[in-house]
């Protein structure tokens, strides 16, 4: 038995750079078979055993050292084997070392070897060691084809199967049950960082084809379960997900032409700030499109995501693949689910502001684009939205209408319809909008006409800057027209009053979070007229609103009054200014008010025991005590004047009334026989202590809130 | 002698009340530091209820007095003796006789304490397990989203922002309800502080240079 061997051979190769792993296998069997045919052609004839052995071979793009080949002529054949010490290939992520390649018995059919039964042993790799079946049939130098089975890769059981003929090759690969977190080692750095916590079992089905270096055809079948990652800060995670991804796509000229297929059915994703829970339905994503190599844009032809049987986006896309930037989109969006879509999308973007607390139910249907991935335009059919917020600030219920707003044209038109609403305490009824959307505004196309309270408001005009960027800024002007006091008072929980609301308001401005108004609110009430001037209200719907304002009364009637508020009777004319009022969280902090009889006020005047013992029990604290006198015994009184004044700043009211010669003040100055005058001594009282005299006031079953 | 002695001593001691009205005495009206931090460490500990830090002693109230009337008043005679500081304290009675005092009793500012107190026992197991904390700049942030849930991610955000929106309120309030806007900053630093001493232990907390330490 005679023996070659065949020490520090060098060969060189000379082939283009392979880039994908279905050469790698190409250039290896080419190793192995090249070799060893050139062998067995020059010794067949004459030996029996064959050993080569050569320190290294190496090409442009691969190398191996350590090399031997034994052929021996067996009873069943002729048997190959091969081992490599060391082989490195640009495709793998690291050297494989320990290369044992036995096939037990090659088979010569015709012209072609076939070895149905051998066996790769690998003691070292960027995937482990492996142990595997192969079948390899060597058809001629330009067709041949590959199986291994049982490889170990990332946990999991793969097998794959290469097909090579003349320049084209085929490989189908198959992987099951693979470790996500392993499996990220395997692949580029910047698919799965690193420093992302990662897990799951993976599950794969690839076919791959391609001519010499180039990948011409994929198609991959995926499966995932038990998915779990996270990055460093928390801000991209998934707990518990599993879905199936298939995408196929198919090189033409300079792109990709291709489609995807992701569907998730478990586990809850959160991709800051959105949350989404698959427990209960799928999401199904499908894309359509080709993917442009030279200027690596992705251009997303048909894309469709579904969640729920009722939250649907279709749309197209170009995206800039090196820049990750979505360069133009449009996007058609239909829901009945609103509040699913609130909850997930809008309410995340918004928290902080004043609507990141609404209950919405109802459905749109609309289109959006986007282009530098900026909204450039929207049109939505907004179909029975009711709108709550849950601070009960306000809401609109069975709103329909058109909303169209773009950042390039002025003059969009919008319309939409309001069945009800209400705005704190106040409801309104219906309401119909018509309004021009602008790049960052709004001007409105027809007076907006709210009924409410009996009434209603007109606002002729609203022009809105800043809506979208900046800081807001809106002009109005108003008209109200007979609003119910009535009403009003019902709404808020006062004692029921009588009179009606009017006023002009010529113009309303609100800026840097101030309402300013021009004009004046008259409320026709108590057979007279307040009218509220210097109106302004800063942070309308902040923590802590602040109203300014002042009013002069004019003409009231006392007995109006002192009805309604079940006061004691009084009767008499009433006139007074509030200035400077300023209430904040709608409690007074400040005024400067009076309130007397007029000078030449032609009512008669006459107050009851009651109403005196009420005056009293303000200015001291104490009530009842005229009943404990003789004049308990008379139930009303004359008088000539009722004159107060106070002063709010702070915690402290100062209290005046008519000076009295010996220091105190009139409250009440009486007249005739018999007479009474209510003199009050104190000027200063705590804000508290008079609230308090005013809450103990309870007459008739009604308590002064 | 004796009657020298006294006429001496009365004599300087008319010098000194002379030299202290002639002195030009400027009251500046500082802000009142110890009645801000009694104030602002009645509401914290009234917001986190129980859960406020026991073993963090209170001043007394001698002591905060004391510092409180440092800060409150600065005289710019120098090296006034104490004699003659004890003399014109009592020729000028209404400067000690206006103490200075926070008031937080406001309508605001008790709605934005409620809503305060409202809202801790949501944030508690948050601040707790360390997701939530005090920053130094009197307000809480998320130190740590991957404590949260996913689910209650958006939840606590919002709990963060309400709660944040409240602090920022309540200290330009009280800033406000004293009649001194221009407060609303010392206020603010003085409850940064408070907020931290009174953490309950186990509570996460940025110290003055942005690091985080756990309340002991």
């Amino acid at each position: 038995m005679g023996k070659f061997q065949l020490r520090k051979v060098r060969l060189k190769f000379s082939r283009r750079p392979l880039r994908h792993a279905g050469l790698l296998f190409k250039s290896l069997t080419y190793l192995v078979l090249g070799v060893s045919l050139l062998s067995i052609s020059r010794t067949a004839v004459s030996l029996s055993d064959i050993s080569i052995q050569t320190d290294k071979l190496i090409s442009d793009v691969w190398f191996a050292e350590g090399i031997v080949l034994d052929l021996n002529q067996t009873v069943e054949g002729l048997s190959l084997q091969l081992t490599l010490s060391e082989f490195s290939h640009p495709a793998l992520p690291g050297s494989v070392k320990g290369i044992e390649f036995h096939c037990a018995a090659v088979q010569r059919v015709n012209h072609s070897y076939y070895c149905p039964q051998a066996s790769l042993s690998i003691d070292e790799s960027p995937y482990g060691g492996q142990q595997a079946d192969v079948e390899l049939n060597y058809i001629d130098s330009d067709h041949m084809e590959i199986k291994l089975d049982g490889l170990i890769i990332a946990q999991g059981g793969v097998s794959l199967d290469l097909k090579l003929k003349n320049s084209s090759w085929q490989l189908s690969l198959n992987g099951v049950d693979l470790n996500a977190d392993e499996l990220r080692t395997l692949l580029p750095r910047d698919i799965v960082p690193m420093s992302w916590d990662l897990s799951g079992r993976l599950s794969i089905e690839a076919k791959l084809s391609g001519t010499t270096s180039t990948l011409q055809q994929a198609e991959v079948r995926s499966e995932i379960k038990q998915l779990n990652y996270a990055d460093e800060e928390g801000l991209q995670v998934a707990e518990n997900g599993s879905g199936k991804l298939q995408f196929q796509a198919e090189k033409s000229d300079r792109r990709w032409i291709g489609s995807a297929h992701l569907m998730l059915d478990q586990g809850q994703y959160y991709s800051d700030p959105y949350y989404i829970d698959l427990t209960e339905s799928p999401l199904y994503l499908t894309l359509k499109g080709d993917w442009e190599t030279t200027q690596n844009q992705l251009h997303l032809k048909q894309a469709s995501l579904k969640w729920l049987p009722t939250v649907e986006v279709q749309g197209r896309a170009q995206i800039d693949l090196t820049e990750l930037a979505l360069l133009q989109a449009n996007i058609e969006f239909a829901t009945n689910r609103l509040d699913q879509l609130y909850q997930s999308i809008i309410q995340p973007m918004v928290i902080g502001s004043m609507v990141d607390e609404l209950e919405i139910t109802g459905g749109i249907v609309g289109e959006m684009e986007l282009v530098d991935g900026e909204v450039a335009l929207i049109r939505s059919e907004l179909k029975s939205i009711d709108v709550d917020d849950l601070r009960g600030v306000f809401a609109l219920y069975d709103l329909h209408g058109l909303l169209a707003w773009s950042n390039r044209e002025n003059g969009q038109a919008s319309h939409f319809n309001v069945q009800k609403g209400h705005l704190y305490q106040i409801h309104h009824g219906p309401v119909s909008v018509n309004l021009q959307a602008l790049p960052n505004g709004i001007n409105l196309l027809k007076p907006l006409d709210i009924q409410l309270l009996g009434g209603q408001i007109i606002i002729d005009r609203l022009e809105a800057e800043n809506l979208f960027y900046g800081s807001p800024e809106w002009e109005t002007g108003a008209e109200v027209v007979n609003l119910s006091l009535q009403e009003l008072s019902t709404a808020f929980d006062w004692p029921v009053l009588s009179g009606e609301l009017n006023g002009r308001l010529p113009r309303m401005h609100y800026q840097n979070e101030s309402l300013d108004f021009d004009g004046a609110l008259q409320v026709d009430v108590f057979g007279g007229r307040i009218e509220v001037e210097q109106l302004k209200i800063k942070q309308p719907l902040g923590r802590v609103p602040e109203l300014f304002a002042s009013a002069e009364l004019k003409g009231l009637d006392l007995e109006q009054i002192t009805r309604t508020f079940s006061f004691g009777h009084i009767e008499g004319g009433l006139e007074g200014k509030v200035n400077d009022l300023h209430l904040l969280n709608w409690e007074p902090v400040a005024f400067q008010a009076q309130f007397n009889s007029p000078a030449d006020d032609e009512l008669p005047h006459r107050i009851s025991q009651r109403a005196v013992d009420n005056l009293t029990s303000i200015g001291n604290g104490v009530g009842g005590s005229l009943q404990n006198t003789f004049l308990g015994i008379f139930k009303e009184f004359r008088y000539n004047r009722i004159e107060l004044r106070a002063t709010l700043d702070g915690n402290l009211a100062e209290l005046g009334g008519i000076d009295h010669p010996d220091g105190g003040y009139y409250l009440v100055k009486g007249a005739g026989l018999p007479r009474i005058d209510v003199i009050a001594r104190n000027r200063r009282v705590a804000w508290k202590t008079l609230e308090e005299r005013l809450k103990n006031i309870r007459v008739e079953g009604m308590e002064v809130q | 002698m004796i009657k020298r002695t006294v006429m001496l001593r009365s004599f300087f001691g008319y010098l000194l009340i002379a030299l202290s009205l002639a002195a030009c005495v400027t009251i500046n009206i500082y802000f009142p530091a110890a009645a801000a931090e009694e104030a602002a460490r009645v509401i914290v500990r009234d917001v986190l209820g129980d859960e406020a830090n026991p073993d963090q002693p209170q001043k007394s109230q001698p002591e905060a007095q004391q510092e409180d009337d440092q800060s409150f008043y600065q005289f710019n005679s120098t090296k006034l003796t104490s004699a003659a500081e004890t003399i014109l304290n009592f020729v000028i009675p209404p400067a000690h006789a206006a103490q200075p005092n926070i008031d937080i009793s406001s309508p605001s500012i008790r709605k934005l304490r409620a809503s305060m107190s409202k809202r801790q026992s949501r944030l508690t197991g948050f601040y707790r397990s360390g997701a939530l904390g005090f920053t130094n700049k009197g307000l809480i942030t998320i130190r740590e989203l991957k404590k949260i849930p996913l689910k209650d991610r958006n939840r606590v955000k919002k709990l963060v922002a309400d709660e944040n929106g409240d602090r920022n309120s309540l200290y330009t309030e009280i800033a406000r309800a004293n009649g001194h806007p221009e407060w609303e900053q010392s206020i603010r630093d003085i409850f940064a502080r408070v907020w931290i001493e009174e953490a309950p232990k186990g509570y996460w907390y940025q110290n003055s240079k942005g690091k985080w330490q756990r309340s002991k």
